[in-house]
């Protein structure tokens, strides 16, 4: 006869790095009804465009979250500069491309060591960390730190690369190519990888689409799709094809994030090889006009939404930001009812879960 | 881009919203804006990279949920009722304003009209 009973997973677990709570309702060891809780990290920070201005606000966004912080700024500011009519620098946008596929491939490899870590294989984690530090490195030499960059101004970038840095990242980022080959093999072709991945947690394309999920969740379970495709900053100019997976488990969004990383290498090849020379930024006068905007680019974790509305003050009147998490977190509630006790860490982490990003 | 809504009736919004689903547009969110002393409640929908918006004006606290629609609405309907103080009809999981917030929070922080919690047992 089997035995149900109600199982607390987090919000302080060994395998999540930040707080979120799920009462899984088990019959013996298998997940039959999940709820969540979320609240624990929440700061307001959507309240703050009410006291901070519009320049202060981009230093409140990408703060928002680490790990996606240059995006946050981007989505923020290419939203005010659609309201305010402002047509940036072709060389801010290729520099934005570049800093925003960097920070796509140091949120990969974090989201890598993590999952790794969530079904025991430590030394995956340790070298797919150690990789990242070059990435984090790059970021450093070109932005001045090496997690919230602060590149983003309203009208184009604050830094600039020149051609020698450009030169060196190209290097770097060969350099880091080489490393993930023998990393690559280790997830995708590995006996405990697969057993612990493949068939798990198995999200459909309809079920992807019913439940909103984004990013490569969504490219995971077959949808294509990747706002990186609508050609915002410089990638309307660049060679690009969303990574799309159709098996829809915790195996395919692996392979999503993994073939991604390549893809990002690639796309900064691209946007250095065509970085076009100017300036980096456009002079901003007065207050943005009364209006209502959105914006949305691609995060490493899915599409980011931004709702700006203006007051024409130099405050804003509402912002509200829709994170992928927060998106992705349904899809997550479908996904475990099902599963074995002993997956539901493996079935998290495969998307990604960013709390800070959800709760704002 | 810039933002662009229709207006549809409370009494036509889940009768509007199964039209998307069946034509297979994905929810992508939910955005609560105060407005002339009541709510606008915009909800913004995707099909093909292309968005949609429509939205609803609501002066009173209770607004029907969409979560029977698209079960996805369940996280942003109950943000909207921490922070707005409205009551969503029919959610699929509700927290009762509990999603985000504590039970020390302040009740609707970003309502039009400031909400105080009624303690048990103290008389009016």
């Amino acid at each position: 006869m089997s035995k149900t009973g109600i199982i607390p997973f987090g919000p302080q677990h060994p395998v999540l790095p930040e707080p979120i709570h799920l009462k899984l309702v088990v019959e013996d060891e298998r997940v039959m009804e999940v709820y969540p809780a979320i609240g624990f990290v929440h700061r307001g920070l959507e309240m703050l465009a009410a006291k901070k201005d519009i320049n202060q606000m981009i230093y409140v966004v990408e703060r928002i979250c680490g790990i996606c912080s240059m995006m946050h700024g981007m989505t923020y500011c290419q939203a005010l500069e659609e309201l305010m009519g402002l047509d940036i620098p072709p060389r801010a946008k290729f520099l934005r491309v570049i800093w925003a596929e960097l920070h796509r491939i140091h949120s990969h490899l974090l989201w890598l060591g993590l999952f790794a870590d969530s079904f025991g294989f430590e030394n995956l984690f340790m070298q797919s960390w150690k990789i990242r530090e070059r990435i984090m490195d790059m970021l450093e030499r070109t932005a001045g730190n090496r997690v919230i960059i602060s590149v983003n101004i309203i009208g184009g970038v604050r830094r600039d690369m020149d051609d020698s840095t450009l030169r060196w990242i190209l290097q770097e980022i060969s350099g880091v190519e080489k490393d993930l080959s023998g990393l690559k093999d280790m997830v995708l072709n590995n006996y405990t990888v697969k057993k612990r991945t493949v068939g798990k947690g198995v999200l459909s394309k309809d079920e992807a689409l019913r439940l909103g999920a984004v990013g490569p969740v969504a490219r995971g379970s077959g949808i294509a799709r990747d706002l990186r495709a609508t050609g915002y900053a410089a990638y309307g100019e660049l060679d690009f094809e969303p990574v799309v997976e159709k098996e829809g488990d915790c195996f395919s969004r692996s392979v999503v994030r993994i073939r991604e990383i390549y893809q990002s290498i690639d796309l900064i090849r691209q946007a250095v090889s065509k970085m076009p020379s100017g300036e980096i930024s456009v002079k901003v006068k007065g207050n943005p006009p009364v209006g209502e905007v959105i914006s949305v680019v691609e995060q490493s974790r899915g599409e980011v939404f931004y709702y700006i509305k203006t007051s024409g003050t130099q405050y804003l009147e509402r912002l509200r930001v829709r994170t992928p998490t927060f998106a992705n977190i349904p899809a997550l509630l479908k996904m475990l009812p099902g599963c074995e006790l002993a997956d539901v860490p493996v079935l998290i982490l495969t998307i990604d879960p960013c709390i800070s990003c959800t709760e704002r | 881009m810039m933002m662009d809504s229709k207006e549809v009736k409370v009494e036509n919004l889940l009768q509007q919203v199964q039209k998307y689903l069946d034509e297979g547009y994905r929810l992508v969110t939910e955005t609560c804006v105060k407005e002339n002393g009541g709510y606008k409640i915009i909800y913004t929908f995707e099909k093909d990279y292309i968005m949609e918006n429509i939205h609803i004006i609501v002066n009173d606290m209770e607004v029907p949920s969409i979560s029977g629609i698209y079960f996805c609405a369940l996280l942003v309907e109950n943000e909207i009722q921490d922070f707005f103080g409205l009551k969503f009809g029919g959610l699929a999981v509700d927290f009762k304003g509990r999603m985000l917030l504590g039970e020390e929070s302040p009740v609707g922080p970003l309502a039009s009209v400031e909400i105080v919690r009624k303690e048990k047992g103290v008389k009016e």
